[in-house]
């Protein structure tokens, strides 16, 4: 149904925001308040004469605030897709909300303005179109995400034209993505990360001395505990039939000099199959124990870190490591009770954690006996949390 | 001689959803060099190639409990695994056609594995093959490089999980046989475990199925640098055995080799005449 121009033409002939309520009208008798509300916030600004510059960009902002409330719009969390999960977890300390509204009011609302004659309304209604049309063609979303990788929201902000071009390059790969393209796609992708200027190997260089130094973040003493290892814990213990290698060298070697499990299983002759699953199972285990239960060899940081991360367990692997048909047995409750960065005292005695889940009804005794809760532990459970706090720690470190 | 998707009578052709290249850049844009960062783009795409294609198959999968979705140079910047819960770990290598002459397979990816998939990639990045797939091997016969000729229908790999889950299944139960099981190999995981009995289990005629049973728990205890008698008095009480109980090695491998037996008659249990198609 077309409607009646109340408004002189602008001075190019076409009123945009006739336009725009052109194309809004057929949503003029749905049941929504909030499409209604839209409609007439339109109506109201396209009633004013283009002459009245003031009045009529007051009433633009009136309908640009509606944007805000928008049911769709983007929001950090709302319903997060796995990759905004992935990066949430990476950058937990990020306030991505502050971002999300910075992006929001400084690039995507001006872009709104001056892009409204492109906003075609598909959609059965027309403030989630609308909220679409923002999220995607205006790309709040992808912005949002560009920002909470980089961390720099600023480049989101101020650079927004090379960011596009940036973009329409990935956009051009990602539509028809080849094998020959991809190494330049990656070489361009690795040189945002890397500080303007630097060249591609002298990054590499400097990124390993980092990764090395980063490596070495369990504090010099550490470092020097491990190296003396004064209580001769770690030299006395080594796999089977292989005295040389040593719980200490293997430490040294493949934790704090990150040197290749395949070609440290080389040097001393162990098959890579033995070597690998005796470190995850025994060394890993062995190693953790003497990280936890001696003291200061982390900062407090980073033991809240690890006690976030076994409290949350975001990935479930504590939690599903449970004894069969017990899972309140599991290897999270067992860490929570066991390890001493979760008390001060000396480790819950496992006679008593066993009373305490009897007395939940977690588990009929006998179904499990004490000795067989510590060996779950032992065996099982502990080695899955270490190799999981040495997982998180080392990312963290990269990161 | 390099190969082309038209040798593989069984491959499945697959359009990727825009997903998996997003994720590829993502992670390959963290490494520090193009050539890991293309691998790790390919390794991504792998993954998430089968991540679907289970997905099509009504087969959960769970790529963020996966290793290949955390690659960084401090552990695994080749990982390419994928988690199916309930049934372990499956490798998702690429292969590049046009350029491979045989599926390759890592040092780092046989530990901890219970399939091993070929991922076919020509120019076009979009669109993936999914060539076949390989069983775990006994840990005497493995090889980095292994002829395409060897890899098994992609149709099939659903059952093959399927199969490997009702194993696991029994293998974690507190059976009185699965309990002796895990006593004496500890060296593997459950998951690839039950993998190395699948093999022996499918690959053997019915003769042989008992020694082959006997090599996995005899080759697992050996791996630890164990004999088989000092494998059983880790835990007598397990083999009904006293800690004074004075039996000699042959006595042991005789404890085992019926431990193998009765793993057997489980194993007919569960997975019954079924045998794997050869191609």
């Amino acid at each position: 149904m077309p409607i009646t121009i109340q408004n002189p033409a602008q001075p190019d002939g076409i009123d945009l925001w006739a336009n725009v309520l052109n194309r809004m009208m057929p949503y003029k008798h749905n049941d929504q308040d909030l499409d209604q509300r839209l409609i007439a916030l339109v109506e109201a600004i396209v009633q004013i004469p283009p002459d009245e510059v003031e009045q009529r960009e007051a009433a633009i902002d009136r309908f640009l605030g509606m944007i805000y409330c928008l049911p769709n719009l983007y929001f950090p969390g709302k319903k997060e897709t796995p990759r905004e999960q992935f990066l949430r977890r990476q950058f937990p300390e990020w306030d991505r909300e502050a971002v999300r509204d910075r992006i929001l009011t400084e690039v995507v609302i001006p872009k709104a303005k001056a892009k409204i004659h492109e906003f075609y309304p598909t959609g059965k209604y027309l403030a989630p179109t609308l909220g679409n049309w923002v999220n995607r063609k205006l790309r709040l979303y992808y912005k949002c995400l560009d920002a909470y990788q980089n961390r720099r929201p600023d480049a989101a902000l101020d650079n927004d034209q090379d960011g596009a071009n940036e973009r329409l390059e990935w956009e051009i790969f990602a539509a028809n993505p080849t094998l020959s393209d991809l190494e330049d796609i990656i070489a361009q992708d690795q040189a945002k990360q890397r500080p303007e200027g630097m060249s591609a190997p002298l990054f590499a260089e400097v990124a390993q001395g980092i990764a090395n130094v980063l490596g070495q973040t369990p504090t010099q003493r550490f470092i020097t505990y491990v190296k003396d290892d004064p209580q001769g814990v770690l030299r006395a213990k080594s796999p089977p039939n292989y005295p040389a290698c040593t719980y200490q060298v293997l430490i040294q070697r493949i934790f704090l000099n990150q040197d290749d499990k395949t070609a440290v299983a080389k040097e001393f002759s162990i098959p890579y199959q033995n070597l690998n699953p005796h470190y995850n199972r025994h060394v890993c285990p062995a190693f953790i124990q003497r990280l936890i239960l001696e003291e200061g060899f982390f900062d407090p940081q980073d033991y809240d870190k690890l006690r976030h991360y076994i409290d949350q367990d975001p990935l479930g692997l504590l939690q599903n490591c449970y004894k069969p048909q017990m899972p309140k047995v599991n290897a999270q409750f067992l860490a929570q009770q066991r390890l001493r960065i979760y008390r001060e005292a000396d480790p819950v005695p496992f006679e008593d954690i066993w009373n305490s889940l009897i007395q939940q009804q977690a588990m009929a005794p006998s179904r499990l006996d004490c000795d067989q809760l510590e060996k779950f532990w032992v065996k099982t459970a502990f080695p899955l949390v270490a190799q999981e706090a040495l997982r998180v720690l080392a990312y963290d470190l990269e990161v | 001689m390099t190969i082309t998707v038209e040798q593989f009578d069984n491959a499945i052709s697959l359009e990727l959803p825009q997903d998996a290249q997003e994720w590829a850049r993502l992670f390959a844009a963290k490494q520090g060099d193009v050539a890991t960062g293309k691998q790790v783009y390919l390794n991504t795409l792998a993954v998430y190639a089968l991540h679907h294609y289970l997905a099509q198959q009504s087969i959960e999968s769970d790529l963020e409990q996966s290793q290949s979705w955390y690659p960084h140079a401090l552990s695994a910047p080749n990982a390419a695994d994928l988690l199916v819960p309930g049934v372990g770990r499956v490798e998702c290598r690429p292969v590049l056609l046009q350029a491979a002459t045989a599926f390759e397979i890592p040092d780092t990816a046989w530990d901890d594995r219970v399939a091993y998939v070929a991922i076919g990639i020509e120019e076009r990045l979009d669109r993936v093959y999914l060539l076949g797939y390989l069983p775990v091997r006994s840990p005497d016969n493995l090889m980095q490089s292994i002829p395409f000729t060897q890899l098994l229908p992609m149709a099939d790999l659903p059952d093959h999980l399927h199969f490997l889950q009702e194993g696991l299944t029994w293998l974690e139960s507190d059976d009185e046989v699965a309990v002796q099981v895990r006593e004496l190999q500890e060296v593997y995981s459950l998951t690839h475990f039950v993998a190395q009995l699948e093999t022996a289990y499918n690959e053997t005629e019915d003769v042989f199925q008992d020694s082959r049973i006997a090599d996995c728990l005899s080759g697992a205890a050996s791996e630890m640098g164990l004999t088989a008698r000092e494998a059983v008095l880790k835990s007598p009480a397990t083999f009904g055995l006293k800690a004074e109980d004075d039996l000699s090695e042959e006595d042991m491998e005789d404890m085992v080799g019926i431990l193998a037996e009765d793993v057997l008659d489980k194993l007919r249990q569960i997975w019954g005449n079924r045998r794997r198609r050869v191609t």
